[in-house]
């Protein structure tokens, strides 16, 4: 898991550097020859939804999603195992969920014919990052969940 | 049972859930789930959840948030808080304190690259912290110094946590980053006032540093350039109207990266480990933030703001007591939430009683992550401290917290001169704006 998670992640910088490539060519365009690139805005938003859904699996998987940890000083040890635990499930059953969900209305753009309005751009295109990501950082979870479930056992 | 009711319990369950180490972003997102399944139905509730990504991330004034953070980690990569860090020592030479001193002028001209406040106490401590210590610094100066330092990374702009209000109260992002430099120059030199008297009580605690003289001061304060150029270009940009605020973060990304690779000292794999660390903390930061809207949209359903704003009028509070009592309240929460949580928990919920009072939204953000950040440096959730800590972990813990109270003192005094003059954060972007 931990290697298509990276390999994402590194999609993303990709999308994140065209996206920053794209900004700094359109305010010179402006701001040089009064020509700012068209439909900017919509490219963007795109390369947006790719850099933070690309990149969402492997911060689950790495446990970098912010978290207050003040009760691990007050309870013992394998309580803070137990509450890891409850946490992954919960991660994993609210992205799982947010994913279902998702495929209902991105289909529905697509029957639609739902478009950006200056490149035409469907909106399905848009959508589908999202799903992809948030499925993917539901199955980043499944892997914590067996993680957590193995790991006591092997210490063993 | 009432709407009302069922968004209490949704707000106290929250707490509890983020509490009991549930990650915040998924706090939020089971909190509002349940709550609003209770109050519209299940299938009403799951119809939301599954589209609220798609609303929040196709607004396009999001890309400021990774735009910001590359700023941020490529600055941070390219030497330049040693460089300010040297550019403020020799600024404040000659004076007992010095180095404290320009560890906090160097958070601050960090904060102005850095939109995090983690970030910035966490590469101010490992330039600064080493070097009071070698001139004999006490431990609690020194690291008092740079945890308070550090949170001028969150009020001075760029900063990821006034973005995120942005997002939340839908308030601009542009007028924020101006309602927040006052405010940030004056904690700043509140800091240093701080240091300035600690000298005097205790001059053993800071002994005297070599001055620097004449040219070599002034070679060493330009040191500084290349934070003044970024901050001038990006943020300056913002400020005269030339640029919008997403336009000015990607400008400032790449021109820190131009100027890293220009100077020889940003690496391709320091580049490499900007972006990712980017891509990462941007995909963090948007699950909280999208998890964020989907239980404000929940709270609002609940009407429980305007049920808090309707109470407050019954009890016939003054505007100002209610002010102090949701200070108390931040003071309290800041125990036990990270920033970010906090903010994302609480604005929902009072900032229509603070606009009801008369208040200005853009000054309320001010003063939230002026008090958040008082969360930031006092135990037991104190970030900036444990980020300290993990650079320096022969330093006791204690040490730490003592060495933080004395600048709690100016953090107290920015709080009680944004209630007396609210100018301090409004008058910049009235003029701006």
């Amino acid at each position: 898991m931990a290697w298509i998670t990276r390999a994402f992640t590194l999609l993303a910088c990709v999308f994140l550097v065209a996206m920053m490539g794209i900004m700094v060519l359109d305010v010179l365009l402006r701001l040089i020859w009064n020509a700012p690139l068209f439909g900017k805005v919509e490219i963007v938003k795109f390369l947006l939804v790719l850099t933070v859904y690309f990149a969402m699996a492997e911060t689950f998987l790495k446990d970098e999603q912010v978290t207050v940890d003040v009760i691990d000083q007050v309870v013992p040890v394998p309580v803070v195992g137990f509450l890891r635990l409850v946490a992954a499930i919960l991660s994993f059953a609210l992205l799982a969920l947010i994913t279902w969900r998702g495929v209902q209305p991105a289909l529905d753009t697509l029957d639609f014919g739902d478009a950006t309005m200056d490149l035409r751009i469907s909106l399905i295109w848009y959508w589908v990052p999202i799903i992809f990501g948030m499925g993917l950082a539901a199955l980043a979870m499944l892997a914590v969940i067996w993680r957590l479930v193995r790991g006591p056992r092997r210490q063993a | 049972m009432s709407p009302e009711i069922i968004g209490l319990i949704s707000v106290v369950g929250l707490i509890a859930l983020v509490l009991l180490r549930i990650p915040v972003g998924v706090a939020m997102g089971v909190a509002g789930l349940v709550g609003y399944a209770g109050l519209d139905g299940w299938h009403r509730a799951l119809n939301r959840l599954g589209n609220t990504p798609f609303e929040l991330s196709n607004g396009y004034s999001l890309t400021v948030v990774p735009l910001f953070l590359l700023m941020g980690a490529v600055a941070a990569r390219s030497g330049m808080s040693r460089d300010l860090f040297r550019a403020a020592n020799a600024l404040f030479t000659g004076r007992r304190g010095t180095l404290a001193m320009a560890s906090i002028g160097a958070c601050a001209g960090f904060g102005a690259v850095s939109g995090s406040s983690l970030a910035t106490a966490a590469t101010m401590s490992r330039i600064a912290i080493p070097e009071m210590q070698r001139y004999g610094y006490h431990d609690r100066l020194s690291t008092g110094a740079v945890a308070s330092g550090g949170t001028l990374g969150i009020l001075i702009p760029p900063s990821v946590i006034l973005i995120v209000y942005a997002i939340i109260a839908q308030t601009p992002v542009e007028e924020l980053f101006a309602a927040g430099l006052i405010p940030g120059l004056v904690l700043a030199f509140l800091h240093i006032v701080v240091v300035w008297l600690i000298c005097r009580l205790r001059p053993d605690w800071a002994p005297p540093t070599p001055r620097i003289r004449g040219l070599a001061r002034l070679a060493e304060v330009a040191r500084m350039w290349e934070m003044l150029v970024l901050f001038l270009v990006s943020i300056g940009g913002i400020y005269i109207g030339l640029f919008s605020p997403t336009e000015a973060a990607s400008i400032g990304a790449a021109l820190a990266i131009a100027l890293g690779f220009a100077t020889g000292r940003l690496t391709p794999k320091g580049a490499m480990e900007a972006v990712v660390e980017t891509v990462r903390t941007a995909a963090m930061l948007f699950f909280i933030v999208i998890m964020a809207y989907y239980f404000a949209y929940f709270l609002v359903l609940t009407r429980l703001p305007q049920g808090l704003v309707e109470w407050v009028q019954e009890m016939g509070f003054s505007a100002m007591i209610v002010i102090l009592l949701l200070i108390g309240f931040y003071l309290i929460l800041g125990c036990f939430l990270d920033a970010l949580g906090m903010i994302l928990i609480t604005v929902p919920v009072f900032l229509p009683l603070v606009i009801a009072l008369g208040f200005d939204p853009i000054w309320f953000g001010v003063l939230v992550v002026v008090v958040v950040e008082v969360g930031l440096i006092t135990p037991p959730v104190g970030m900036n401290l444990f980020v300290i800590r993990a650079q320096q972990p022969d330093m006791p813990l204690a040490t730490l917290y003592r060495g933080i109270v004395p600048f709690l003192g100016a953090d107290a005094a920015l709080i009680v001169l944004l209630l007396l003059f609210p100018a301090l954060a409004t008058w910049l972007p009235g003029l701006l704006f």
